[in-house]
């Protein structure tokens, strides 16, 4: 059982995820439970098919659950349809994919406002502001009306870093958010999460890069579906 | 406006080739629909109007010769309307080309001229002494111009001038002598005056008469027929014949139902074929968004908010294709409706916009792709953001895909290239199936419109089996037929000749008051010139007494006959009424043809009262020999003069036979332009789909690319996919070709013969539909595939 407190924001309990190939059942997840705190900023580590990226979808509902159990805050987001569950992730979670998926036939501002459109929160106006501050946050406020085919890979990350914020969520989620980027960019994007953790996000990333490891106030390590460290910063 | 709503603009405008192609989709449905829908719309109301805007006659009495007076009696009863009469003589012409051609010469009162009212499209009218209008139907067969004289050959042998100053149409050309627009000779009218000119007495003998009341009711008109009979006959005048018709019924109308009957069909099996057609695109278009509908939805969008974007875009694409599709199949309706219209002589009555025609396009423009879509559009939103952000954009295949275990059972017969190939085009089954279906329809109604196009030429080739003489000359009086047979065979170039029985006579139900005027033939005792085609009962026996074989006419009508059937023949030459039965009846030109009969040259000769003396002498041309002469022609008509016999008419019987089978030759045209129309959505469907099909696979293009094929290996895999496709929907289309060419020849038999056709195939329609199965489906691969192996390896594998 884990613990819970006023201050747990998400609390997954026994997520189980089975994927079905042929007559093959792969157990992707064996029974994880974990309790996140609202304002904590986590890695999740492990190897290439350790489970993390099936454990952070599970938590973004993203993907069914075999058994178990996703709170936020007092939400089962397993319990809701797919639905109610889109919009729900569209006020609540801000997700960034490894390889970004920003709409193509978009421009940079467009798919940066997108997500209040789909919420039903979209004003021209005020959508627009707040877009523009978000893409100067990521200091990309030259290239609002270009399109992401038009920027670099870093660019495109930023400008979907900017995107999950739109709509002021509480938890931002990130999938190997600089798998497909450089060093140097890299570096950027994690100076723009340390900027927004400052700012009292509550953030998860999921990440293979050992190195990145003292940026997290906290460390999740997964081996074949199974939980084998949490560490909070300085704990080793 | 929301950048929802942008996005939907930019997925319409960004890829302008897969847009157009899906607008194409939809578009040439709407075309085709439209066109056809205005065309039945207005076929029937356009031939209607015109019709009774001439005030047709509901009875036409052909009588011996009578003048004004009998006119003023029967217009004087209350049951009448309009009595008109008018005097109808067949003479010749000569054209400006110096053939001798058969003209029918009409003179009626010009200022009180009411019935069967002819409309001047150019020229100028009323006629005077001396003039003549010509009908527009054979107008060009003269060779003449307004202003130009035109010579009329009178009995006698004199050419007398008249001088073309109109051009007329009649839509009641053909009703009283030949039964159908296409038999009616070259007709010309003029002035009453002018009968003299041409040794023709200066009375009537044709009586038109309009009934008072329902004019579409036979049952009126019949009634209205006795009473006119008895006051016709209190006057002394015999009649010849009494014709009936209907006001709204223009005598051409089997062939409109025939037209209209396939006009329905098509348009049906083109509505299908489009929903189809748009489906399969749709769902491509769905497929390739796939990645970002995984996206949108990870950001908040809802399954409804998705609907409703793509139904938009759906909306998008039908708003473009009506726009493209409306005025287009009202240029292509107007052609259609001018084309039928100088075929069939009959004018365009409604003018301007057919708002019933645009209603209905805007309707199916709007539901039927936003109901093609449902399935698609469903299937894309619905599938889970995992599942939609992990796809690769084309068909999902694992190791158990069935596809997969056809890779691999294929690869132990062909090469791996062909293998993939066949591989890559099960992959999408549903779309295979669709595409196949699709292409098959196309294919079957293209195969099937040529097959029912050599029904109808098997059909003319039998009506020409009529008249298996090249030439059949009439003379004015009976001779004896060895004496011309003699004359003739002199000739060079005749192989022989038959002297066969003619004449007209009025026939009707024993116990019967009317009946039509019929053309009787007798040909010889096992004559060599007729091969007759019977549609029910038999041909009558050499030398039987009293058999008589009629025209298919004859089986239609209030009062139609039945085998078996007694009825009365009043010979006109000779006045004798004698019974006899019916044997059979045979096929010709269709329900519209004329009335005939047939029967042995014995019974001819003894009802006639001529003996071993007839008036028509069938002439047969050695084989090989130059038919087309008018040589010959002038040859017959010398030597014939030359021995002293006057000659009514030498008929061409290339240019009879040419004649009755225009109804048919007319419908062989429109299946025709149908069949293009077919073809035309087909190829874009096949274009469209192998488009689509390569796009999806730009990505496996460039892992094949990265692992060494070459451009020429792509294409070839490409290009084998898409023939195979166009192989495989070729053999769909043979197999749907049957039952369509059942419907399609049983619509057109039923309207034009009352009974199917026998039915006749061509391998033209099976080798032309593969040729353009094979080249499309080659063409629609090799665009993209070109496109697809321009890219760099990098960027179609960064594509995703």
């Amino acid at each position: 059982m884990t613990e819970f407190n006023f201050s747990t924001l998400i609390r997954a309990e026994g997520i189980r995820k089975n994927y079905r190939t042929g007559k093959v059942i792969t157990e992707a997840l064996k029974g994880i439970d974990l309790n996140i705190r609202r304002g904590e900023y986590v890695g999740i580590m492990g190897k290439s098919g350790s489970g993390k990226t099936t454990l952070l979808n599970m938590l973004a509902g993203l993907d069914s659950l075999t058994s178990g159990s996703v709170l936020i805050g007092r939400t089962d987001i397993h319990g809701m349809n797919e639905n109610e569950r889109a919009r729900w992730r569209g006020e609540n979670l801000g997700f960034i994919f490894q390889s970004f998926h920003l709409l193509p036939g978009l421009t940079l501002l467009d798919n940066v406002m997108l997500p209040l459109d789909f919420i039903g929160k979209y004003e021209e106006k005020k959508s627009r502001d707040a877009a523009m501050m978000l893409l100067e946050m990521v200091e990309l406020e030259a290239h609002v009306n270009k399109y992401p085919s038009e920027i670099s890979g870093g660019q495109q990350q930023r400008v979907a870093i900017a995107r999950a914020l739109i709509s002021e969520p509480q938890i931002l989620l990130a999938d190997e958010p600089t798998g497909r980027l450089d060093a140097g960019t890299s570096e950027i994007i994690f100076n723009l999460f340390d900027q927004i953790f400052a700012n009292g996000m509550t953030m998860i990333i999921v990440t293979h890069d050992n190195s990145l490891e003292k940026r997290f106030q906290r460390v999740i390590r997964l081996h074949d579906g199974l939980i084998v460290s949490d560490e909070k910063a300085g704990d080793s | 406006m929301t950048p929802s709503r942008r996005k939907v603009h930019h997925d319409l405008l960004s890829n302008p080739g897969r847009s157009i192609l899906i607008i194409l989709s939809i578009a040439v449905g709407l075309f085709a629909i439209g066109t056809i829908m205005t065309v039945w719309l207005c076929l029937a109301d356009d031939i209607r109007i015109g019709y009774e805007e001439i005030n047709p006659a509901n009875i036409y009495f052909k009588l011996s010769k009578f003048d004004n007076s009998l006119v003023r009696s029967i217009q004087s009863l209350p049951e009448i309307s309009h009595a008109q009469g008018s005097r109808s003589a067949s003479l010749r012409t000569i054209t400006a080309k110096g053939d001798l051609e058969n003209i029918s010469l009409n003179a009626t009162e010009m200022d009180s001229w009411q019935v069967n009212k002819v409309e001047v499209l150019e020229g100028s009218w009323p006629l005077k002494k001396g003039e003549i209008a010509l009908e527009n139907f054979k107008f060009n067969l003269t060779g003449y111009k307004i202003g130009d004289s035109i010579p009329i050959r009178t009995d006698s042998g004199k050419d007398i001038l008249l001088t073309i100053v109109a051009r007329v149409r009649d839509p009641s050309l053909g009703v009283i002598n030949y039964s159908q627009v296409f038999m009616a000779p070259i007709t010309g009218y003029i002035h009453p005056d002018t009968l003299t000119s041409v040794e023709l007495p200066k009375n009537w003998n044709l009586l038109n008469v309009v009934i008072n009341g329902d004019g579409n009711d036979l049952t009126s008109i019949q009634d209205v027929s006795k009473i006119v009979t008895d006051r016709i006959e209190k006057s002394g005048i015999s009649i010849n014949s009494v014709t009936l018709a209907k006001t709204s019924v223009h005598p051409i109308s089997d062939y409109i139902d025939a037209i209209a009957g396939v006009l329905f069909i098509v348009g049906i099996l083109i509505l299908f074929l489009s929903g189809t057609l748009i489906f399969n695109t749709l769902s491509a278009i769905l497929s390739q968004q796939i990645k970002q509908i995984g996206a949108m939805k990870t950001i908040g969008a809802s399954s409804g908010k998705l609907n409703r974007m793509y139904f938009y875009l759906i909306f998008l694409f039908s708003l473009a294709a009506l726009i493209l599709a409306i005025p287009l199949s009202m240029v292509a309706a107007s052609w259609f409706r001018r084309f039928l219209a100088s075929a069939i002589n009959y004018r365009i009555v409604l003018t301007g916009i057919i708002w019933q025609t645009i209603i209905v396009q805007i309707l199916l423009g709007i539901i039927i792709p936003q109901l093609s879509g449902i399935l698609p559009v469903r299937k894309g939103v619905r599938i889970s953001i995992q599942e939609a952000l992990n796809t690769t954009g084309s068909a999902r295949l694992s190791a158990h895909d069935n596809s997969s275990r056809m890779f691999s059972w294929a690869t132990r017969l062909f090469s791996r290239p062909v293998a993939l190939s066949l591989r890559n085009m099960i992959s999408n089954r549903l779309r295979l199936f669709l595409t196949l279906l699709t292409l098959s329809i196309g294919g079957g109604i293209f195969i099937a419109t040529f097959n029912v196009t050599e029904t109808i030429d098997n059909h003319t080739k039998a009506i020409s089996r009529y008249f298996m003489a090249e030439y059949s000359a009439n003379l004015m009086t009976p001779a004896r037929e060895d004496r011309v047979t003699e004359i003739l065979k002199t000739i060079e170039g005749v192989d022989f000749v038959e002297g066969w029985g003619a004449g007209t006579a009025v026939v009707k139900l024993v116990g019967q008051n009317d009946g039509p005027n019929v053309q009787i033939l007798a040909p010889s005792d096992h004559s060599q010139l007729i091969v007759p085609k019977m549609k029910e009962g038999r041909w009558y026996e050499p030398g039987e007494i009293n058999a008589i074989a009629l025209s298919e006419k004859f089986m239609t009508g209030p009062s139609a006959f039945k085998v078996g059937d007694e009825i009365e023949l009043e010979i006109n030459s000779s006045g004798l009424k004698r019974k006899w039965v019916v044997v059979g009846f045979f096929t010709m030109a269709g329900k519209s043809g004329g009335y005939m009969g047939y029967m042995p040259l014995s019974s001819w000769q003894e009802v006639s009262g001529l003996g071993s003396r007839t008036t028509r002498f069938e002439i047969k041309i050695h084989e090989g020999m130059d038919t087309d002469s008018e040589n010959k022609l002038r040859q017959i008509e010398d030597a014939l003069t030359a021995n002293g016999y006057k000659v009514r008419s030498i008929q061409r019987n290339d240019h009879f036979i040419h004649d009755a089978a225009s109804g048919l030759s007319i419908l062989s045209a429109f299946m025709f332009i149908m069949a293009i129309l077919v073809a035309i959505v087909g190829s874009i469907g096949m274009t469209g789909t192998m488009s689509l099909n390569v796009m999806e696979r730009t990505r496996e293009i460039g892992i094949l690319r990265s692992i060494g094929a070459s451009d020429k290996a792509v294409l070839q895999n490409i290009m084998t996919e898409g023939i195979m496709i166009g192989v495989l929907s070729w053999i769909g289309g043979i197999v749907l070709s049957f039952p369509f060419f059942h419907f399609l020849s049983q619509a057109m038999g039923n309207a034009v013969f009352g009974s199917m056709m026998d039915p006749a195939y061509t391998w033209v329609g099976y080798v032309v539909w593969l040729g353009f199965s094979l080249f499309f489906a080659a063409l629609a691969s090799l665009m993209p595939a070109r496109s697809a192996i321009r890219l760099t390896i990098q960027e179609v594998l960064s594509a995703e």
